[in-house]
């Protein structure tokens, strides 16, 4: 007559005594956007804003809400690209744990002609990295939770050049 | 600056280490360094316990560790600065004895990362930047963040993965020395370049392990450092750098700022003018291959470029130039992300007071060695020098 489950287990490899914790964590944050909305506004239109500083003309992407330099928070919101070129670039194999579910993905860092630069997706066809220096340009389609989401795109469907 | 010195060092054996929990973890390099130092809990004025946590199951490490160690009731802290968390945890016991409130501070690294299972760990290293717009909408993982940087370093300077994979073949070679390191075993290039892919052009054996782990050093004021050893190890200097958070703000990806700029700060302390000529030995941040390589240019052991050609040349090696993580480096020694800064001070307390294994023990001419611990991808660096003089 046993009726407390046995919360101890042994490890696979080990062997060793490992007492299984109960207490199951789940966390998911609630993060304030007010001073940014212009940026999901401008997603859901189809475009990718800056937020830049009326003052200093200081362009921010990821947008900010206020100027560090100006100690203001006067920002107007600019449209982005809609090129931009690939400066990094990587395809992801292990995937965390809330990305599973996802084909292996590409995702690099594109320079718009701002200056500013961003870390997105890149849509390409073909098994094949793309090359540093490829000409991109940014578009808004819909993740997997039919939420607007930036990527990159070959700046002309199946322009995209063969990496070595 | 107040001299510091550090006048005792322990270290537990790195891997997965189910036979222990945090605190036990804890309790194996804290009993070793109490040991060296030849002190007691009670001499300890201050004790800082770095560690970065989530993982593992107590949420105020700084308090159980001190509990389990006998420490209580003494003033602590935990601190957290990503992978460099353990060179943190030193700075904060280091300016403790300088600002005169410690004569004797310990700090502690701890990490116990096999508490949970690893797409867990992925997940939670993967959030190590800018969460909302890195992690949330994209899945930017921790290897990808190192994976980006090698594919500019290797455009811009035409390496090979090979090259990469030389890094690991060394680093290996150095871990099958040394008993307290999670792979004591050689790795081939072949079997490098076979891996799978993590994140393109990384693969698996260019990655440093999932490890648990813990070191200790304990510091000491100038006077006390002097009566307790006749071989107190010097902090000579410490350059403390951060930057950006997202990588969609860096300048390049071939190069680290934060640890150019602190290895300048560190240098101009310490009296360095040229590192190659005047430092012995080093243990650098080489959480992935590619990453030891931007150190070495980053840390000026080469120009810009150069990295590739000194692996090749193997002057990295003991008997090189500068012979570079002889313990292994985090890629076979192990990574136990909050105890790796402390474990490069005990490898370089060890390999000053000539104490390494012979057949990986540096020559030591000038006395002095360097260890470089970035946290994140360059989001914090920490380069200390350590001296005998």
């Amino acid at each position: 007559m046993n009726s407390t489950p046995n919360a101890i287990k042994r490890d696979e490899k080990t062997g060793d005594p490992l007492f299984i914790d109960r207490r199951e964590l789940r966390l998911r944050y609630e993060i304030p956007v007010k001073d940014i909305y212009p940026f999901f506004d401008g997603l859901r239109e189809g475009r990718v804003l800056a937020s830049k500083c009326k003052i200093c003309l200081a362009l921010y992407f990821p947008p900010q809400g206020s100027c560090p330099t100006c100690r203001k928070s006067d920002m107007d919101w600019v449209e982005l690209g809609p090129t931009a070129k690939l400066l990094a670039v990587t395809k992801v194999y292990i995937k965390p744990q809330s990305f599973a579910e996802e084909e292996d993905y590409i995702l690099g860092v594109g320079e718009f002609p701002e200056g500013v630069k961003a870390l997105a997706r890149l849509l390409f066809e073909g098994s094949r990295m793309p090359k540093i220096g490829t000409q991109m340009r940014i578009a808004v389609t819909k993740d997997s939770g039919e939420n607007p989401l930036y990527v990159f795109v070959p700046t002309e469907p199946g322009s995209n050049e063969p990496a070595p | 600056m107040t001299k510091v010195a550090i006048v005792g060092a322990g270290i537990s054996r790195f891997g997965r280490r189910t036979d222990a929990n945090m605190n036990a973890l804890a309790w194996e390099s804290v009993s070793a360094a109490l040991e060296d130092a030849g002190i007691e809990q009670k001499d300890i004025d201050f004790y800082s316990v770095g560690n970065v946590g989530v993982w593992s199951e107590e949420n105020l490490p700084a308090v159980t560790v001190g509990e389990y160690a006998g420490l209580t009731p003494k003033g602590t802290m935990r601190v957290e600065a990503a992978c460099a968390t353990g060179s943190a945890a030193i700075k904060v016991a280091r300016d403790s004895i300088a600002s005169g409130s410690a004569k004797l501070a310990m700090a502690v690294g701890l990490e116990k990362m096999y508490g949970v299972p690893t797409p867990t760990i992925v997940e939670l290293i993967g959030r190590a930047g800018n969460y909302f717009w890195e992690f949330e909408n994209f899945g930017l993982t921790f290897p990808g963040y190192y994976a980006l940087y090698a594919s500019a370093y290797m455009a811009k300077y035409e390496a090979k993965e090979e090259d990469l994979a030389l890094v690991a073949v060394k680093n290996h070679y150095y871990g099958s020395l040394n008993p307290f390191a999670q792979f004591q075993k050689q790795v081939s290039i072949d079997e490098v370049m076979t891996s799978k892919y993590v994140a393109h052009p990384l693969k698996l054996l260019d990655s440093s392990p999932i490890t648990d782990g813990s070191a200790a050093v304990i510091l000491a004021d100038e006077e006390t450092a002097r009566r307790l050893t006749d071989t107190p190890v010097w902090i000579k200097g410490q350059g403390v750098a951060s930057g950006s958070a997202n990588l969609s703000k860096r300048s390049d990806f071939v190069s680290l700022d934060a640890s150019v700029t602190a290895a300048k700060a560190a240098y101009s302390q310490a009296g360095i003018k040229n590192p190659v000529e005047d430092i012995d030995v080093a243990t650098v941040h080489d959480c992935f291959t590619i990453a030891e390589l931007m150190a070495y240019e980053d840390l000026g052991f080469v120009g810009r470029g150069k990295a590739v050609q000194l692996i090749r040349d193997e002057q990295t090696y003991k008997g090189g130039k500068i012979p570079v993580n002889l313990d292994g480096g985090l890629k076979a020694k192990g990574h136990p992300i909050g105890a790796t800064g402390v474990g490069m001070a005990v490898e370089a307390v060890k390999q000053l007071r000539r104490e390494a294994p012979k057949s990986r023990q540096a020559d030591i001419r000038h006395g002095v060695a360097l260890t470089h611990n970035v946290g994140g991808t360059g989001h914090y660096a920490y380069v200390t020098l350590y001296g005998l003089n």
